[in-house]
C-alpha cells in the first residue's frame, strides 16, 4: 500500500517539524549565545547554530526524550569546537598547559587588586567585561558563559560539556579569577 | 600540592555563592571563610564579579532571518530523507 506508506511518511515528517519547532527552536537564543562566545564571530556562530540545529532535527526523537536545551547546547558546542579545530586550532589550548603560569600568578593575587568593589564595579562596562571573558582560553570561557550568562547549574554544565562536575567547579573559579585579575589590574 | 588544595578551597567559595553546595558543605565553607583571610578575600572578589556580571552580560538575540534559514534547512532535510 504505497499510498498509505507515503501518507504515514508525510505525517511523520510533519510531526518531526512540529517537534523541532516545539523542542528546539525555543532555545535558539541560548544556542546562538554559546556559539558566538566560543567562535567569537557572529557569522560563524550562525553557521554553527545551523549545523547544530540540523543535527537536532535528524535526531529529534532523542532530543525530545532528553533535555532539549542541553542536547542542543551540547551539539552547538561540538560544532563550534569542530569549527575551531578547522579555522583556529591555536585557540584549542590544552588546559593542563595553563597550570604552571597560574601557579606563579597565585602568589601575587592580593597585590593585583586594590579594592575589588571600586576598581571593578564602578569602572567596568559591559564591553570591557566581555573583552576580558573573550580573552579567556575556551575551556574556561565556555564555563563562564554557560553559568554566568545562561544560568545553567554545575550539573547541567557537566552534561552539556561532558566535563566532570569537579572540573566544572574548578574551571569556573579559575576563569572568574582571571577575569577579575584582568579587570582589577588595569585602571581605566 | 598546596596549589591544588588552595585552589580547591577557592573553587568551593564560588560553588558556595552559586548555591551549589549542600547545607553541611556550605557551613564548612562559611567557617573557613571566617577564619582564613585568603578565602574571605576570594569571597569579596567573587561577590564583586557577580555584581559586575549581573545586568552587563545578556544572552545574545539570534539575528533576524536565522530562524527562517534553519527552518528552510530542516524542511530540505525532511524531503531528502
Amino acid at each position: 500500500m504505497p499510498r498509505c506508506a507515503d501518507r504515514r511518511d508525510a505525517v511523520t515528517a510533519d510531526d518531526d517539524q512540529a517537534r523541532f519547532t516545539r523542542f528546539v527552536l525555543p532555545h535558539l537564543g541560548d544556542a546562538y549565545t554559546l556559539a558566538q562566545w566560543i567562535t567569537g564571530d557572529r557569522i560563524d556562530a550562525e553557521d554553527v547554530v545551523q549545523d547544530a540545529c540540523l543535527r537536532a532535527f535528524r535526531a529529534i526523537s532523542d532530543v525530545a526524550a532528553a533535555c532539549p536545551r542541553d542536547w542542543l547546547l551540547s551539539a552547538v558546542r561540538n560544532c563550534a569546537y569542530a569549527w575551531l579545530r578547522k579555522n583556529r586550532p591555536a585557540a584549542l589550548v590544552a588546559v593542563d598547559d595553563l597550570e604552571p603560569a597560574e601557579c606563579e600568578q597565585l602568589d601575587c593575587w592580593d597585590l593585583d587588586l586594590e579594592t575589588p568593589e571600586t576598581a571593578l564595579i564602578a569602572k567596568t562596562g559591559a564591553e570591557r567585561l566581555g573583552a576580558a571573558i573573550l580573552a579567556l582560553p575556551t575551556p574556561f570561557r565556555e564555563m563562564l558563559v554557560l553559568r554566568d550568562i545562561q544560568g545553567l547549574s554545575y550539573g547541567e554544565i557537566a552534561d552539556v560539556t561532558g566535563v566532570p562536575i569537579g572540573t566544572v567547579m574548578s574551571r569556573l573559579a579559575r576563569g572568574r579569577d582571571r577575569v577579575i585579575r584582568t579587570l582589577g589590574r588595569k585602571k581605566s | 600540592m598546596t596549589y591544588f588544595m588552595a585552589h580547591a578551597d577557592r573553587a568551593l567559595v564560588h560553588a558556595y555563592l552559586d548555591g551549589e553546595l549542600d547545607a553541611a558543605n556550605a557551613r564548612a565553607v562559611e567557617r573557613q571563610m571566617a577564619s582564613d583571610p585568603a578565602l574571605a578575600a576570594e569571597r569579596a572578589c567573587a561577590e564583586a564579579y557577580r555584581r559586575l556580571v549581573r545586568g552587563r552580560l545578556r544572552r545574545d538575540v539570534p539575528p533576524p532571518g536565522l530562524r527562517a534559514r534553519i527552518e528552510a534547512s530542516t524542511a530540505r532535510a525532511a524531503t531528502l530523507s
